[in-house]
């Protein structure tokens, strides 16, 4: 799995017809294996920019690279098995009538063996904890369910890259941690993950590199701790650091440098001790 | 990507003033002027009047130009083919052995107006009134309110049912599904894919549709009244009576033996 | 409400498994919860949706407005036949299905047209609601072009038209960007303050929500766990994850704040990041 999966944009410019600029001149360079958070509001050109990655959307000016090679003459169905794009609403992917055939579809559509299909879809039930809803109607299950199946459909094609639009999105805390959860033992077997979102505290715990776009361009780019520090972007971007960050950056003594909160409240009870009382009981 | 599917263009001339229900009367009229006549004669100037109340109207030319340019196959035929199948009176000229004939030619012709007449006419409609006047006009005019409202509701949601498909198709597309290749089989299950998601989509959003009308009150056992009241000026009264002698003249002309391709 | 139980028609289990809640004229409510929970179900029995619309079994007694909700159409428990008012409001998560007219204008007719409220009066209260949540400029517009938040202050607008005594907002931001976010709670901090009428917000982060509303219920497999102030319900932190809520970071730092000896021992919670922050020593 540690075979490719970078991607490389070169100062690319669209526009939808009609429209300003949805993208400004954008460079950006994610190599094979890292985590990635593209945050900004909605209109700030992260999910246009996403779109590229796969020729869903193509640049009016620069290049797409996808391990080195220009993507321009290649079309969004062919890069599949080599980008993996999973839709923010999961109900507009899904359309077999079982659990199972949905996952298989992608492999099968690529015409791979048999026996490695059922392979991978074992597994991949396994992964998203569907194994016992196998062979059921993929509406009949819950939001979060259908959000964990259009992931493992799409990588059943075992794409070296993966984008998910708003993987949270609709699920709630313990949904989004388990969706989270899964994208980091992807990203763990050496996949690039790519997640566009709004959630701070999801960045804070899952990122390792975070993409702030705001007016078609890049703003701020880097580790979570630097780039959460950076007020000015984020401010202009309308983002916020999470709470936790943002409490523990004005009290460093106490806190330490946490992102999460589990982190900052670890880092406290570390540095104070036990009161006399606690210590007495 | 965001297609709104309306025609309107907002305008202020006496046509975008014009009480809603006239225009729709205006249109019946002329389709019934078109279904009278079949001389280019009578049709000609029928469109000459349309074509100058446009102008009048200041209804974009450029607008109504670009929605006739997907009518040019249905001229170019209703034009070449008249002549070559109507045949009466004395023969003209002779294309590859086929006999083109004065009465051929006139009929392709009058039947040419009467397309352009009966389709510039609503388009002119759709440019000049906003989907709202349009569903009260036809509600005024008797339509019942349970239509009307099905009718408001599917110009409402005809956008987000359309942007839903386009999110489906690159979703499928991006999973390696591509519906504009391979065998005609395969691409009819691949439409079959792309079909699935939306009629479920459609579904849940009529479902939500159906409680967010449910909770405004929509089954309550009492008189709706109605925001968009139309009302009868001056003008609307004038322009109602001019319809009105246009299509009694031009019955009377037509019971008179006149207007027909002799 | 006294003990309302209530199934979906296809469901094995009840969404609500005995709920007592009353509402006051005024009180700005906070509901959250896990996926599941029941939360959608609530606010659709207080608009008399459940199980009017829906279907299912409600036991238990439910009064909306004094008005037995298992005797009435749901007509007559939305607005009493004499009345220019709804009882109730109610909009929904997703903003894009439940804008019905063609215009913002035309939807927010829309419910006062069922009312059979006159039409100089409907436009007096299209201009009031449409000022009230900054929309103005945008009366004449097509819903579709509208971003997720417009979208859901045209919905919060069309609830407001119907002068309703309760107003319902189920999970209004959950599918909004931060700015959209944003927006609503900027909205439901001048609709509490203007008051009139109960709210009740249904959310998922308890930070934004816990700093808007005076209660703060959070439910779990159809039934309330708590019940009470904001600043009482978040100390309860270990008993929150347990049940899949997340707890606001300031109220989590300052417990363990509190714990060390740092802070005297609180009766309330931390919300704000500047309360706790003051709070600390040094």
């Amino acid at each position: 799995m540690t075979d490719g999966g970078s991607v490389r944009i070169e100062d690319v410019w669209f526009r939808y017809p009609s429209r300003a600029h949805a993208l400004r001149g954008v460079s950006l360079v994610i190599e094979p294996g890292e985590f990635v958070a593209l945050i900004g509001q909605n209109g700030s050109g992260k999910t246009t920019l996403a779109k590229h990655f796969n020729a869903i959307l193509r640049p009016e000016r620069g290049r797409v690279l996808i391990d080195g090679d220009d993507i321009a003459a290649k079309d969004t169905a062919d890069l599949a098995s080599v980008v993996g794009y999973c839709y923010q609403n999961p109900d507009h992917q899904i359309f077999a009538s079982t659990v199972a055939e949905e996952i298989e579809f992608g492999p099968r559509n690529l015409r791979v063996a048999e026996e490695e299909v059922v392979r991978r879809t074992r597994r991949l039930l396994d992964v998203v904890r569907l194994r016992d809803q196998w062979s059921a109607y993929p509406f009949s299950l819950s939001r979060g369910e259908r959000q964990k199946l259009a992931v493992a459909s799409v990588l059943a094609i075992e794409p070296r890259i993966l984008i998910v639009d708003e993987p949270t999105t609709g699920l709630d805390w313990q949904g989004g941690e388990a969706m989270m959860e899964l994208m980091r033992v992807l990203n763990a077997e050496g996949r690039t993950v790519v997640i566009i979102t709004h959630d701070m505290n999801i960045v804070a715990e899952f990122a390792r590199r975070v993409v702030v776009m705001a007016g078609g361009q890049i703003v701020a780019d880097g580790g979570p701790r630097a780039v959460f520090r950076r007020d000015a972007e984020l401010h202009a971007a309308d983002l916020r650091a999470p709470q936790a960050f943002r409490i523990a950056q004005r009290r460093p003594d106490l806190f330490g440098d946490p992102l999460t909160v589990a982190e900052a409240r670890d880092a406290l009870l570390a540095r104070v001790g036990p009161t006399a009382h606690e210590a007495a009981s | 990507m965001t297609q709104s599917f309306r025609l309107y263009e907002p305008g202020s001339s006496f046509l975008y003033r014009l009480d809603p229900r006239v225009k729709v009367v205006g249109v019946l009229a002329v389709f019934l002027l078109s279904i009278l006549f079949t001389s280019p004669y009578y049709l000609g100037p029928v469109f000459a009047l349309i074509v100058a109340i446009i102008v009048a109207g200041r209804v974009p030319l450029r607008r109504v130009a670009l929605l006739l340019r997907s009518l040019t196959i249905l001229v170019l035929i209703s034009l070449v083919l008249w002549p070559l199948l109507y045949r009466q009176g004395p023969i003209v000229t002779t294309v590859f052995g086929f006999p083109i004939t004065e009465g051929g030619l006139e009929y392709g012709a009058g039947m040419t107006f009467r397309i352009l007449d009966m389709v510039i006419a609503p388009i002119t409609l759709f440019l000049t009134t906003t989907q709202p006047d349009f569903v009260a006009a036809l509600r005024r005019l008797g339509l019942p309110y349970k239509a009307s409202f099905a009718l408001a509701t599917s110009f409402r949601f005809l956008p987000t049912v359309a942007g839903v498909g386009t999110s489906i198709v690159e979703a499928q597309r991006a999973r390696g599904l591509d519906p504009s290749r391979g065998s005609p089989v395969r691409r009819i299950r691949s439409y079959a894919r792309i079909l699935g998601p939306l009629v479920i989509t459609c579904i849940r959003i009529a479902q939500q549709l159906t409680l967010a009308v449910e909770a405004r009150a929509f089954s309550i056992d009492r008189p709706r009244t109605f925001y968009r009241q139309l009302r009868l000026r001056r003008q609307d009264r004038i322009a109602l009576g001019v319809i009105g002698a246009a299509c009694v003249v031009g019955i009377a002309i037509r019971l008179a033996g006149f207007g027909l391709v002799s | 409400m006294r003990d309302v139980r209530f199934r979906y028609p296809t469901a094995s289990t009840p969404a609500l498994d005995g709920v007592s809640l009353s509402i006051e004229d005024g009180e700005v409510i906070g509901l959250a919860g896990p996926t599941g929970a029941g939360k959608t179900t609530l606010c659709m029995a207080l608009a008399g949706l459940v199980p009017h619309a829906t279907g299912g079994e409600l036991d238990g007694d439910l009064r909306l407005a004094g008005r037995d909700s298992k005797a009435c159409s749901l007509g007559e428990l939305l607005a009493p036949l004499d009345s220019e008012r709804a009882f109730v409001a109610v909009t929904f998560q997703d903003p894009e299905s439940q804008i019905v007219g063609m215009t913002v204008e035309e939807d927010l007719a829309f419910g006062p047209e069922n009312l059979g409220i006159a039409p100089e009066e409907i436009d007096r209260r299209i201009s009031e609601a449409l000022d009230f949540v900054r929309l103005s400029h945008l009366r004449e517009a097509f819903p579709y072009a509208l971003s997720g938040g417009q979208k859901q202050r045209v919905a919060i607008a069309s609830a407001l038209v119907m002068r309703p005594r309760l107003l319902v907002l189920d999970e209004p931001t959950s599918e909004l960007d931060p700015l959209g976010r944003a927006e609503i709670f900027e909205l439901i901090g001048r609709l509490a303050a203007e008051g009139g009428y109960a709210i009740l917000v249904v959310e998922h982060a308890l930070d934004d929500l816990a700093a808007a509303v005076d209660r703060l219920l959070i439910m779990d497999h159809g039934s309330l766990v708590f019940d009470d102030a904001p600043a009482k319900v978040l100390r309860r932190v270990e008993r929150l994850v347990e049940i899949g809520v997340r707890p606001p970071d300031a109220s989590v730092l300052g417990l363990a704040a509190e714990e060390r000896g740092l802070i005297p021992p609180q009766q309330v919670a931390f919300i704000a990041d500047d309360t706790l922050v003051a709070a600390l020593p040094g």
